[in-house]
Order: structure tokens, then sequence, then C-alpha cells
């Protein structure tokens, strides 16, 4: 069955809110952390609502209000969120406000916000939908886990309408503690092309990406997701390269039908060992883009990349800011995500005009 | 009193994140809740903790918070009371 891209909203490091803007004037970070730019909130969340926000929620909220703008409607049959943190601002508040109060005068909001289902609520709360909410917490996973149970829920239900986001926060405690982990790449290391990083590390990024899909064709409808699959545990590059043959053998496509992979490096020169060998086998006469190095590397980074194929697919153009050689008069038809997350979760998306 | 409201106004601000709010926007003797500044009971508890860590109060009978967090300037009123 079909699944129909009918409208998405991007909040992230580039501005994603003027789509015409960011083709225009993305640029590649080289910055070890990745903050998200931020509309005025206030035109998508009410104030009674707004104060007791975080970074997160508003984020969330916004994309999600953005998406559902696109696709002309007001409320949805489900709304499915994947994040690998949650709202780790108000969590990081609450348990630091354990111990600095000795587990005494504990403030309820930091606590009420603080799950990892927050943002799927104040949603819901704001569209007044009473309808299936849940949220997946499969770290580097997540947004792929949410986006499964979106397909599920499309073929159990039709002519449903869905909502579907991925979202993660950069926020500075957890940027110290990876910096304090050397997970973080050493600022004289960072390079313009991700893809040809020898050290170790990643640039933390952040952002909240959402998607209304559907199984039926909107006048907005952007692109199609074909399929989509995740890994936990691979052998090598070879195996990774035997399950993508598999995938696309599945979808009928060749590697000759992809017109663009984006691939998902993140930097670091031990993780995307096996995503460059694959590039390097299966895709040597394919245009492979990178997208890490426009949204940095967090674990819902695979949400920007949908809404980045998305909108490629729509406008039949490839921002300059990610490719090297002239693309003007490509077709876009098929662009493959292959994404991991820290070499150990691994997931492909494919998403086609239509 | 004078200084006390004023201290409750901008600690209240402070608490509940009213950032579009300055203090000379709050009047001392409107309701907090429903009208006013349109409170809730999620700020109620707010205002407990606030009461507790700042003014190391804590309001025994539940009855009473009714009356006691009517305004600021009730609240006020029943800070001084209890430094007495």
């Amino acid at each position: 069955m079909a699944i129909y891209i009918n409208g998405t909203g991007c909040i992230s490091h580039q501005n994603t809110i003027d789509v015409a803007d960011f083709f225009e004037n993305a640029q590649v970070a080289c910055q070890q952390r990745l903050v998200a730019q931020e509309p005025d909130y206030k035109n998508y969340v009410p104030a009674n609502m707004f104060r007791r926000m975080s970074h997160v929620i508003k984020m969330g909220v916004a994309a999600a209000k953005i998406s559902l703008q696109q696709a002309e409607i007001e409320n949805v049959d489900a709304i499915i969120t994947g994040t690998g943190l949650g709202c780790f601002e108000d969590t990081d508040k609450f348990l630091r406000a354990i111990i600095e109060n000795d587990e005494q005068l504990l403030t309820p909001t930091s606590f009420i916000q603080s799950t990892h289902n927050t943002v799927a609520g104040q949603i819901a709360l704001l569209i007044k939908c009473h309808n299936y909410n849940f949220t997946y917490t499969q770290q580097g996973l997540s947004f792929e886990s949410a986006l499964i149970d979106a397909k599920m829920f499309l073929n159990e239900n039709k002519n449903s309408n869905i909502l579907v986001g991925g979202l993660d926060e950069a926020i500075q405690p957890y940027f110290d503690l990876l910096l304090q982990a050397g997970e973080i790449k050493k600022q004289e290391d960072i390079i313009v092309e991700i893809e040809n990083n020898k050290t170790k590390g990643f640039c933390l990024g952040e952002g909240a990406s959402f998607f209304v899909l559907s199984n039926e064709k909107h006048k907005n409808t952007k692109a199609e997701i074909k399929g989509i699959k995740t890994f936990t545990s691979l052998k090598d590059g070879g195996d990774l390269q035997n399950k993508l043959s598999l995938f696309l053998q599945e979808l009928n496509l060749s590697v000759n039908d992809i017109s663009l992979v984006l691939s998902g490096n993140s930097g670091d020169v031990e993780d995307d060992k096996i995503l460059n060998e694959t590039n390097r086998n299966i895709f040597s006469q394919t245009n492979i883009a990178y997208f890490k190095n426009l949204c940095g590397e967090y674990f819902t980074a695979s949400a920007f990349a949908l809404w980045l194929a998305s909108a490629i697919i729509e406008k039949q153009e490839i921002p300059t800011a990610l490719v090297n050689k002239p693309t003007q008069g490509l077709l876009i038809k098929n662009i493959l995500i292959l994404n991991q997350y820290r070499n150990s979760e691994y997931s492909f998306m494919c998403i086609s005009s239509c | 009193m004078e200084n006390l409201i004023q201290n409750l106004k901008v600690q209240i601000i402070e608490q509940l994140n009213l950032a579009e709010t300055k203090p000379e926007d709050i009047d001392a003797s409107a309701p907090l809740f429903g009208e006013g500044l349109g409170l809730d009971s999620i700020d109620a508890l707010e205002l407990i903790v606030l009461l507790e860590k700042n003014y190391g109060l804590k309001i025994a009978d539940p009855k009473d918070a009714k009356n006691i967090f009517q305004s600021v300037k009730t609240l006020a009123e029943y800070i001084s009371s209890q430094k007495k």
C-alpha cells in the first residue's frame, strides 16, 4: 500500500522553515554543536501553553503545526513520535532539583514535561486529538520505529491521516558530557567533506521533523515512502550490502533506479566505515549527498533526512551545498536514505516521486 | 509590605515563566487564578513550592490555600503574619 507524504515541517540547524531559502543558502556547518534556528514560536503555539514548553517541545509542536498547515488538515487519526532522549532539558532540571533540594521541594512542571511522550501529548492537547498517540524511543532507530508503526496503522486503517515525527535536542549538559567522554569531534578536526574524515568523533545536532502521512494522495502530496528497513546487528559491510540488495529487490528497484543516495555519515572515521564501503561498492555511479554536515548527528537525524528527501523530490532540485557536481536536469525519481547511528543501528528508507 | 509584594511579583514571574509579564503588570489585588493572571492548578503547585523554598512556609490546612492564594496581596499578608 502506498504511503504519501502530504505535509512536512522541520526545525533544524538550517533555515528549514523557509524551503526556498534553504535550497539557496543551506551551508555545511563546521561547529561541534549545531543548534536549531528557531522561528517565532508564537506563530505556532498559544501563549498560555508556550510558557511551560521547553526547547524540544517548542521545536516539535512548531514542526507538527507546519506539517498540518501544509497538508491543509487540522486534526489527525494518530500521532506517532520517535525520540532518543525525549524532553532531556526538563529531565535534567528535575534530576538536578532532586539533588540540590535534597529530594524536597520539587516543582511539578519539570516532572510533568520530562517524559519522552510529552511532545506527542502537547500536540494532541493543542489540536484536541483524542486518537492513537504513541512515542517510540529506540535510540538511533526511534524515528524509523515510529514510521514503521505509522505504516502498519495505515495498513489497518484506510483513509487515515497520521502525524509522524522525530525530535531530539542538543542541550548544553548533554553536549558537555559527550565532550568529556571524547565523543565530540575536536574543533580542529572538523572538515567540510564529512565523508573524507580521518578522525574520531561527531558534531552534535538537534531538530524536529514532522510528516503528515496518508494512503490517499492530496493536491499537496510531495512524495511517496516506498520502503523502510532497520537493522541492529550487522556482521560487516558485506552484510549491509546484501541486505540493501534484498531491500531494493523487494521494491522492484535496481541500483540504476536510485537518483540520489542520502548517506548518514556522522564524520566519525570508525562509525562511517561500513557506509563508505557500501557507497564505494554499490553506488560508485550514483549521486551521493551527505546530510549530517547540515543537521549534526543525533538519534533522530534520519527524520531530517526524510524531510530533505521529500523537499528534493518536490522541488526536483538538490541544494548546491549537498553536491559537488552540477545536477541540473537530473530527474529525481527515487532517493535512498542510508543511515547509521554509532555503527550499531542502521536503516534504509526509499522515497519516490509520485 | 510593599517590598514583599514587589518581591513576590518578581518571584512569581520567574517561577511560572511568565516571560511576557512585568511586575508592574500584576495588580496585587487581582485574582491569581481564573481571572487576573489566569493561573491554573499546576501553577498552584509551583506557588506552594515557591512559598516553602523562599519563605520556609508550609500550608498546614489545604482549606486555607484558597484564601492565601487569592491574590499577591493575600499571599504577602499570609507571609507577614507567619513571620510575626
